[in-house]
């Protein structure tokens, strides 16, 4: 009995092996440059001769799988290796985008034309796009946790990119079942600044664009060092207060996030820079009044735009050394043309600009002939 | 004869633990205030610190006496509720009163995504907010009385304002779907209610209209005595059904109008305190229950109040889920234990 099988087994070594090998060479054999990527860390790009290929980390939050898709060039044949896999044929010519923070990375690389749906266009604030809105090129899709389906077919993308809160987001499954190819952008779980600003290169790959976008990247890169090596130069070190209470719950930036490290950079303290976390840390008023009530700044006051209506929100706002002193600076007091609030959709991408401000706000001494983009005083 | 000196025992004990509930909600938050300090700045001493000093009379104190207000007059309405409806799932909200006030709160905060402009930054002014609550709670008030008038069967009011209920929960959730995640959130966190963030001259107004309510239902204790009797009873007392159940009617309106627009609508304790209570005192005289319902609801608030503070921890939970969280087992526990002892 075992005389017989072990010739079979042996057979089925030799095959299996041989197999292994064939795939093993088509995949490295065009290896010729591997990740560029500096700061990103929810993705990452590798090049191969006859196709890219992208690798979304952290497509939700806590994400225990990545996602690969493999991008090919339109009239370049599919290899054997990769029938299987999730293809996307570049330059991607018509997408549909769900998140305001993708359409200036689009319009840098000057694709704004292959835009042909977005759920609730009147949150977009990029000039060229509401442009193209207006001419009924870029076609209304619905709420974003609810994109209409109908439209979306009829308007037949090669591409949706979609974000995903949790794992398993039904909504994109049903897209991908009709046949349209979904891929996940994670650009708002980077933690840092230049992270964020990174995911154009994202974009680049799909548009067969990645010289450009890997200086249109640099140049912010550039930027961004310069402003805080500016910083640097500063002889003291502010303290900050950030957020706005929510009726009994103070929201504001955990050590580890996005803006906790712009404070860092513009060199600054922040108040909580050693709490953990990436998202938002919800505290009491008590304990937020205890700590930050002698605070130099108070940066980031959630909705409100004038001192007036912080005091007629909550009389105790007006307690805190930033308030008297008036020292209390907004994000979100610019808007877009439908009311968009700008600095959400354009700040992952200008981070350069935004640390800038921060600078010119905290040490205004360094920038004397500055003038901010983003953030504005509260009066 | 005896009675009623059990009962003065029984208040003075309350009485005394409403104190010290009272004291034990000042002292406890998320930043740790040496005791020492928490009576020097109570009694009028200026304390070494002067972050604590705010933090105990403009912050913890206005909050306690929120809460103070908010869990006796829920507590009360409650208990005239089921006794004017006869039935032990009344609340304070079943004349539709949480979500008129509800409706006019959407509308202010969730219509702002529709309606856009000034409407803005109107959702985020306390006074505002509180404006519209109160309308309305008043406009529904003024439909239910109106209805009130021609209807003769009281349970029929109670569908009304279930009704009332389901009718604007579906306007609401219309005006949510149009509405921007911003404004949800805040409309949510208006719905969870919260204790916190009123000065003293909104303290000041809140005490006046709650007195007003308080004022109004002495001379009812009469007729929600005669009223556990049945609707018959009371007439053949000689009562004026119609015209003590309007007052009734309004008396719950004022106090439940005013403490959703100041605090949002605070669940659980209208409901439950009432019962608590019974099973305590063990009495169905409206003049012993009335001021118990309103010692108990007080105290429970406090307590639920230091719970949601987590204290000594940097954060705080939404006090509608204490009030319920911790506050239904022992309604079941009361309960059981009354089953066995029967």
């Amino acid at each position: 009995m075992n005389k017989i099988l072990i010739p079979f087994f042996v057979f089925f070594l030799i095959f299996s092996c041989k197999n292994d090998k064939n795939n093993e060479v088509i995949i490295s054999e065009n290896n010729n440059s591997n990740s560029s990527i500096k700061y990103a860390k929810g993705f990452d790009i590798e090049y191969f001769k006859n196709y890219t290929k992208l690798i979304i980390k952290t497509p939700y939050p806590d994400a225990d799988i990545e996602y690969e898709y493999f991008l090919i060039h339109h009239g370049i044949e599919i290899p054997k290796a990769l029938k299987n896999k999730t293809i996307i044929r570049t330059p991607v010519k018509k997408i549909v985008a769900t998140s305001t923070t993708h359409i200036p990375m689009i319009e840098l690389l000057n694709e704004e034309n292959t835009l042909i749906g977005f759920p609730q266009t009147q949150y977009i604030s990029s000039k060229k796009t509401v442009a193209l809105i207006k001419k009924d090129k870029v076609k209304e899709l619905g709420n974003v946790q609810d994109i209409n389906t109908e439209i979306l077919l009829y308007l037949k993308p090669e591409l949706v990119i979609g974000f995903s809160l949790t794992k398993g987001s039904k909504m994109f499954k049903n897209i991908e079942n009709t046949g349209i190819s979904v891929i996940f952008n994670g650009d708002w779980l980077e933690e840092t600044p230049l992270g964020r600003a990174e995911w154009i290169k994202f974009f680049g790959a799909l548009y067969d664009k990645k010289e450009q976008a890997d200086s249109i990247f640099s140049n912010i890169d550039i930027k961004y060092n310069e402003a805080k090596k500016i910083a640097l130069l500063a002889k003291e070190k502010p303290t900050i207060l950030s957020g706005v209470l929510y009726k009994d719950k103070w929201n504001l930036p955990a050590g580890d996030s996005f803006t906790a490290t712009l404070f860092n950079d513009a060199n600054t303290k922040y108040l909580w820079n050693k709490t953990q976390g990436k998202g938002s840390l919800i505290l009491s008023f008590e304990s937020v009044f205890d700590q930050a009530k002698d605070a130099d700044f108070w940066i980031g006051s959630g909705i409100y735009t004038t001192l007036e209506d912080m005091q007629n929100s909550n009389p105790h706002y007006t307690e805190f050394k930033a308030f008297k002193n008036k020292n209390i600076f907004t994000f979100s007091k610019k808007r877009g043309p439908n009311g968009g609030v700008v600095y959400f959709e354009l700040a992952p991408v200008q981070p350069h600009i935004v640390l800038q401000d921060l600078v010119k706000a905290t040490h205004p001494e360094l920038l004397p002939d500055y003038n901010p983009f983003f953030l504005e005083k509260l009066n | 004869m005896d009675q009623s000196t059990s009962y003065k025992f029984s208040f003075f004990a309350l009485i005394i633990l409403l104190i010290l509930t009272f004291f034990f909600n000042i002292s406890l938050g998320s930043v740790s205030i040496p005791l020492k300090e928490i009576f020097a700045s109570i009694f009028g001493n200026t304390s070494n610190n002067e972050t604590w000093e705010y933090i105990i009379i403009d912050f913890r104190i206005p909050k306690s006496i929120t809460a103070i207000l908010a869990g006796s007059g829920l507590s009360i309405s409650g208990l005239l509720m089921q006794t004017l409806f006869r039935n032990p799932l009344a609340g304070p909200f079943v004349l539709g009163i949480s979500s008129g006030a509800s409706l006019g709160v959407a509308i202010l905060i969730l219509g702002a995504s529709i309606l856009g402009g000034g409407f803005i930054l109107l959702g985020h002014n306390q006074i505002a907010i509180a404006i519209a609550a109160s309308l309305g709670s008043f406009l529904v008030l003024t439909f239910v009385m109106l209805l009130a008038k021609r209807v003769k069967n009281t349970m029929a009011i109670l569908i009304i304002g279930l009704m009332f209920g389901s009718f604007t929960a579906a306007i609401i959730s219309v005006l949510a779907y149009f509405s921007s995640a911003e404004n949800l959130q805040q409309y949510l966190f208006w719905s969870f209610g919260s204790l916190g963030n009123l000065s003293w001259n909104e303290i000041l107004i809140f005490f006046i209209i709650y007195l007003i309510g308080i004022i109004l239902v002495i001379p009812n204790i009469k007729s929600l005595n005669s009223l556990l009797l049945g609707e018959n009873y009371a007439k053949s007392l000689g009562m004026n059904l119609q015209k003590s159940r309007n007052s009734i009617l309004l008396t719950t309106s004022i106090l439940t109008g005013v403490i959703t627009a100041f605090s949002g609508p605070i669940a659980f304790i209208g409901l439950a305190v009432p019962h608590i209570t019974k099973l305590v005192f063990n009495t169905s005289n409206h003049k012993i229950l009335i001021p118990a319902v309103a010692i108990f609801g007080a105290i429970i608030m406090l307590i639920s109040d230091t719970i949601a503070q987590l204290p000594n921890s940097e954060f705080v939970l939404p006090i509608n889920a204490i009030t319920s969280l911790f506050g239904a087992p022992v309604v079941i526990w009361l309960l059981m234990r009354k089953q066995k002892l029967s």
